[in-house]
């Protein structure tokens, strides 16, 4: 069976961790240059590499849908995913793995360019930094730091035939080209306009098969009870 | 113990430390524990690593010195 990336980094750890004690255990008889070799490999080389790969993996790891929702606050957001109703698009985008179901959360709030992600994870330590020290805002209170941006739907869809193809895509003269320019929005032109229902969301029809399916995808209870 | 070898132990004490934090946070998905690595982990892991600097100046400042008359008469 292939070994994890996580379980690799453990390892990585655990021999860090040994070499390490190892150092403290002898430091006082410590001489030989052999010696000083080993304590800078010990104490510099495998810390600072297990350090950095453990920021990878935490990196990763804040990436997936199971780490977005763990807040309390994000629940409903959550809950959103499993509405039984096509015309939400995060519910018909998740249930559908149109998106990753494990990113299905970074999947549409990255900004796709070139230093779109580190916004994103930035924007999420910032997020983090409220929900333990600062004030959460009450979820219909949460928006958007800006207007989402066609963009982040074009990064799939662009050139697929039902998008280039779709009707809806061309009742008007120049109505595609606008959407390309996001100068017609996605969502906000009474076209998709059903995202997240986060506050009528407990009178919303639930998907049948919410329960199994956020356990399978590791999501907290408060999603899906 | 010299003054540079009660550093090397600190540095390899508190690394044991940091590393202790990052094994224990490193299978979980939440960001309780993405603080823990960040605020507790990597602090420890660095302080250890600037205390084996000061291992290493300190035993050069050691070998520098002249040996002591009371040292040298021990």
């Amino acid at each position: 069976m292939p070994l994890s990336t996580t379980a690799l980094i453990a390892l990585l750890v655990i021999i860090s961790l040994m070499l390490a004690a190892a150092v403290a255990w002898r430091a006082a008889h410590m001489r030989a240059p052999v010696d000083q070799v080993l304590t800078f490999g010990a104490l510099i080389l495998l810390p600072g590499f297990a350090m950095w790969a453990s920021f990878t993996q935490h990196m990763a790891s804040s990436e997936t849908t199971r780490f977005c929702l763990s807040c309390h606050v994000m629940h409903n957001y959550g809950k959103s995913l499993y509405i039984n109703d096509p015309s939400f698009i995060p519910a018909k985008h998740f249930q559908n793995h149109w998106v990753p179901q494990n990113k299905a959360c970074f999947t549409c709030h990255t900004d796709y360019t070139m230093f779109g992600d580190y916004r994103a994870k930035l924007r999420g330590l910032r997020h983090v930094y409220v929900e333990y020290f600062g004030k959460v805002p009450s979820p219909n209170k949460i928006k958007l730091y800006t207007p989402y941006n066609n963009r982040e739907c074009l990064h799939c869809h662009a050139g697929a035939r039902n998008f280039e193809e779709a009707k809806g895509h061309h009742k008007k003269p120049g109505m595609m080209a606008a959407i390309q320019a996001n100068r017609l929005s996605c969502l906000n032109s009474n076209c998709h306009e059903f995202i997240h229902d986060r506050t009528g969301i407990a009178q919303d029809p639930i998907w049948k098969g919410a329960a199994a399916d956020a356990a399978a995808n590791g999501l907290p209870k408060g999603v899906w009870k | 113990m010299s003054v540079a070898k009660s550093r090397l132990r600190w540095a390899a004490l508190l690394i044991c430390a940091g590393l202790i934090v990052f094994l224990a946070t490193l299978f979980s998905v939440h960001p309780l524990y993405f603080i823990a690595y960040a605020m507790i982990g990597c602090p420890l892991v660095l302080l250890g690593m600037f205390f084996y600097l000061a291992a290493l100046w300190a035993d050069r400042k050691e070998k520098l010195e002249p040996e002591s008359p009371s040292r040298r008469a021990g």
